[in-house]
């Protein structure tokens, strides 16, 4: 049970921060916090994926003819696009909290005026 | 020949983003705009050829890079491929011609190379969505046409774009996020991300049957998002109404054509009809979405009064039409979904250009202040007329044709309560088309000397939109004989494998 437990901790951490995350960028108000939330929830996400490509003993994925056991390397490139994305996500939203907090004068979300129904 | 023709497929993508990062740089008006322009034309000539190419041979591939198709990156154009890729390219081309004219005073101020630079990534960024058979890859255009459409909207002049923007993009990345979450769980049970391969392998994983559907799900969940069903789609009823018109027009008629795509694709071609999972479970669950979509969302937009939300609410409901002929599951009804997209994409775009110009002209944003605004030329009216009988579906336009078609199969397949569903949700249409349609033709404004023209290019262009629109509704089988194989290749691939 234990040695069950030890085996998929690192999934139980990465599920709770994506929740963390997720929870926190859709029930925050502040924006700068909703996007503090999605970066939370990005980077869970990216752990999950260096979870589960992770292998003991293997050998990093470069190629020596005494070795035979490598690391997928594909995972890890494929975070690496996600770190970027992540990146330019980051930023643009920013750009409009910025360009929000200078024609509002706020960055809470119940201060900006309520967009009328119609 | 065989080797420049394959080469036409990594360029219709790589293009436009080229040409986007160049416009942004140029810093010379007339040089951006006409490079914008160009890349437009270029870019639909090359999808037309592709479609030649396409004719002859029925399926294109491409490696990136030369390695092999489950190793490397592959592009892949097939029947239901390549209609969308015409349909983008047209309505792209469309809608950023249609709205020259007012583009720059609807706009913020100095925001001419952002918008022509975004304009061209979302572009690119769909276009790669639909060539793409790599499910990360897809994720990578996802993000790129995406970023590049919160800009657009953000270029509003309106200060509440940006919050609409800004909503947009925390949905709009939670649901990407999703996706890739869902495809980490995908990768992990087959190790392989080509969708091809994804489609042998799945039904075979037997014991991670659940987890594969856990993955699914996941993935599903993210791009309901994008395609906008209609509970989690406040966001998109907000950009309708504060975007500039081509970029309104461009991104009603594409971007949930384009997610919906890669649902489809994910859907139907990766997950196999042995999968007990999209029979019993996911089907019945979107039918209910989808038939919700339809009712509630023609509901809603009779009842706004936003000119521009009541084509979003609009949009919400034909996207339930939509939808329900996909969930039905049989080849016919595919097939009607696939002329539902194309007519729905051709109508909104249309409505959201003379909506645009409406509201330029007068200044009314909503219907009671468009009463009292000053008088209209008839031009306006009636290109709004006859694009609005298309969207509710007179005889002799495709909407007609595919509800038609939509209702024999649902008779067919004893579903009356989608039946009702349909038929309300028509009835509907009718009503909230006919109050804006009401408020363009009453004139109760004091002074009528002040008459202004609708310039020429967006004249010609809705007229050559109504047209297409009424030709294919006329001659069904112009469309019907690319549809039906698309849905031939992926139902008659599904039932092989049953």
């Amino acid at each position: 049970m234990f040695g069950k437990i030890i085996d998929i901790y690192p999934y139980i951490i990465s599920t709770v921060i994506m929740l963390v995350g997720l929870y926190m960028s859709i029930m925050h108000n502040n924006l700068l916090k909703k996007v503090f939330g999605l970066i939370i929830f990005q980077n869970a996400i990216i752990l999950f994926y260096i979870c589960f490509s992770t292998l003991e003993k293997a050998r990093p994925p470069i190629f020596n003819p005494k070795y035979d056991f490598y690391v997928n390397p594909l995972p890890h490139v494929l975070m690496l696009t996600a770190i970027v994305v992540g990146l330019a996500t980051t930023a643009l939203a920013c750009a409009l909290i910025i360009k929000i907090k200078e024609n509002f004068n706020t960055i809470e979300e119940g201060e900006i005026n309520p967009i009328e129904d119609d | 020949m065989q080797h420049f023709i394959n080469n036409i497929l990594p360029l219709q993508v790589s293009f436009p983003l080229l040409m986007g990062v160049l416009v942004f740089v140029i810093r010379n008006k007339k040089l951006s705009f006409f490079i914008s322009i160009f890349t437009l034309l270029v870019t639909t000539i090359m999808s037309l050829v592709l479609y030649f190419v396409y004719q002859k041979y029925l399926s294109i591939n491409y490696n990136i890079s030369n390695w092999p198709a489950p190793w490397g990156i592959e592009y892949r154009v097939d029947s239901l491929t390549m209609i969308f890729i015409l349909l983008t390219c047209i309505i792209a081309l469309v809608s950023f011609v249609s709205g020259i004219n007012i583009q720059t005073k609807e706009s913020r101020e100095n925001s001419f190379f952002s918008y022509n630079s975004a304009y061209l990534l979302t572009f690119s960024g769909f276009l790669g969505m639909i060539i793409t058979a790599d499910v990360f890859n897809l994720f990578v255009f996802l993000e790129i046409s995406s970023l590049a459409s919160y800009i657009l909207i953000a270029l509003g002049k309106d200060k509440q774009a940006y919050v609409a923007s800004f909503n947009y993009l925390i949905l709009g990345t939670i649901s990407a996020t999703f996706y890739v979450l869902g495809i980490g769980i995908i990768y992990n049970l087959t190790g392989t991300l080509n969708m091809g391969d994804l489609q042998k392998i799945l039904p075979d994983l037997k014991i991670y049957q659940t987890s594969a559907s856990l993955g699914i799900s996941l993935i599903i969940f993210g791009l309901i998002f994008k395609v906008g069903v209609f509970p989690v789609t406040t966001w998109m009823t907000e950009y309708y109404k504060h975007a500039p018109t081509s970029t309104g027009a461009f991104l009603a008629g594409a971007s949930s054509k384009v997610a919906l795509y890669a649902f489809i694709r994910i859907v139907l071609t990766i997950v196999n009809q042995d999968q007990e999972f999209i029979y019993s479970y996911l089907a019945n669950v979107l039918k209910i979405v989808s038939i919700f979509a339809i009712i509630f969302a023609s509901l809603f937009a009779v009842y706004k009064s936003n000119l521009k939300q009541i084509l979003a609410y609009s949009s919400l409901a034909q996207m339930g039409y939509i939808l329900l002929s996909i969930t039905i599951l049989s080849q016919a009804s595919f097939d009607t979904g696939i002329v539902f997209v194309v007519a729905h994409a051709l109508t909104k775009s249309s409505l959201m250009i003379i909506t645009g110009y409406v509201v330029y002209y007068t200044g009314a944003k909503t219907i009671s202040e468009l009463k009292l605004a000053n008088k209209y030329n008839t031009l306006i009216f009636f290109s709004y007329f006859i694009s609005a009988l298309c969207l509710i579906g007179i005889p002799g336009t495709i909407n007609f044709n595919a509800k038609i078609r939509l209702l024999n199969e649902l008779l067919q397949k004893e579903l009356y309560i989608e039946y009702c569903a349909v038929i309300l949700g028509s009835i509907l249409g009718i009503i909230y088309m006919f109050r804006v349609i009401e408020a363009l033709w009453i004139n109760e404004s004091e002074d009528d000397d002040e008459k202004y023209k609708m310039p020429i290019m967006p004249t010609v262009i809705i007229i050559a939109l109504v047209v297409l629109n009424v030709m294919l509704g006329l001659f069904p089988s112009l469309l019907h004989h690319i549809s039906s194989i698309a849905s031939e290749e992926i139902f008659g691939l599904i039932i092989n494998r049953g």
